[in-house]
């Protein structure tokens, strides 16, 4: 199976250059236009959590193979756990989402990409999300 | 305000936020480019002020929008919290990617979220179906001066057919938001009203005995309201 060779990019408030690099992958892996805007969504997302809740300190890696355009979100903190998905829209007390509440990142990198995992090992946690490719 | 950087083709990656009308208890806001937590400051910082006028209402035209996130959308949630509070909404109309977005995550007809005017399908539309002024020139028929006698209609610059057609396109879906906009208003009235009618029914009922017929009179005139509310549900 070819695969691509990876670019590592630093987690940073810079989300627009970020966006900007996984459009740049998504239209080199011939994703279609929704799929790109559902990738870039995602990522966003992920790096945001970083930001927020992980210190900020991790990279994002890219790569392409015959199948797939995977984007690994790799933070230093080790704190998301591999269940940590919601498989529902958060709610809270039962009712519906309330307006602000969180856990709601997690849940939309599942509903916009094809495949969205979590590995936890020592002092790393890693999102991987993936697109199938519709063309090669 | 930042005006949003012009790359080729590239969608801007920078916010643009301005009202562009606001008058009584009504705004609108235009944002333009991508709303996310490092851009949403540019849109927070014009919300103070449009609150402190008394508005309760804002329409966010954000066609332009190409890009929002989840600390974008949670920004237009707080406002919309705040000014339902006072009986006002938000109502959001957005580009077809961020519409998924919000669709996603905006559960329908919850009041606790903002109103989500849907983006025209722009496959499958109708082609225009009347020409437009300009293109009446065209055809030369109807030219009152002939070309030959006026240098003034041969230096003419060329029509812009697609900008033309284009700019006609924006319009409708502007004309098409202001009067979804202009339904929701008044559909909420009606609901203002007949909650009125409802109170004051019960008040003198409960202050009259036997009851008096003016409550029977708000009672009717309530369930009127709230048929006229229900003629403007989308």
């Amino acid at each position: 199976m070819w695969v691509s060779s990876t670019t590592v990019w630093p987690v940073s408030d810079d989300l627009a250059g970020l966006r900007l690099l996984v459009d740049t992958y998504a239209r080199r892996a011939g994703l279609a236009s929704r799929q790109r805007e559902d990738l870039k969504l995602a990522v966003n997302e992920a790096v945001t959590n970083v930001l927020d809740h992980a210190g900020g300190r991790g990279e994002v890696r890219l790569r392409i193979d015959d199948e797939h355009l995977t984007v690994d979100i790799c933070d230093k903190a080790g704190l998301l756990a591999p269940d940590a998905f919601p498989a529902q829209l958060p709610e809270i007390d039962g009712l519906a989402r309330k307006p602000g509440s969180f856990g709601v990142g997690l849940w939309l990198m599942r509903q916009v990409c094809d495949e969205a995992t979590i590995t936890q090992q020592a002092g790393e946690s890693r999102v991987s999300l993936r697109m199938r490719r519709t063309e090669s | 305000m930042i005006e949003p950087s012009d790359h080729g083709s590239e969608p801007s990656t920078r916010l643009s936020a301005r009202v562009v009308r606001s008058g009584g208890q009504a705004a609108t806001l235009v944002v333009a480019g991508a709303l996310d937590c490092g851009t949403k400051h540019v849109l927070q910082a014009l919300l103070p002020d449009l609150i402190r006028t008394g508005v309760i209402h804002v329409l966010v035209e954000a066609a332009e929008l190409n890009f929002c996130d989840l600390s974008g959308a949670r920004l237009l949630e707080d406002l919309h919290a705040r000014l339902h509070a006072f009986g006002g909404a938000v109502t959001v109309a957005p580009s077809p990617p961020v519409a998924r977005m919000l669709e996603l995550i905006w559960p329908r007809h919850e009041r606790a979220f903002p109103n989500l005017i849907r983006p025209l399908s722009t496959a499958g539309s109708p082609p225009p179906i009347r020409h437009l002024p300009t293109l009446r020139a065209i055809g030369g028929r109807r030219r009152r001066t002939p070309a030959n006698t006026s240098p003034i209609a041969s230096g003419r610059p060329p029509v812009d057919i697609a900008g033309a057609i284009e700019r006609a396109t924006r319009l409708r879906h502007r004309a098409r938001l202001l009067a979804e906009s202009a339904r929701e208003q008044i559909r909420r009235s009606y609901q203002v009203l007949a909650a009125l009618h409802d109170t004051l029914a019960t008040t003198h009922h409960v202050q009259a005995s036997p009851p008096r017929p003016c409550a029977i009179a708000h009672t009717a005139a309530a369930a009127a309201m709230r048929a006229q509310a229900a003629r403007y549900l989308p």
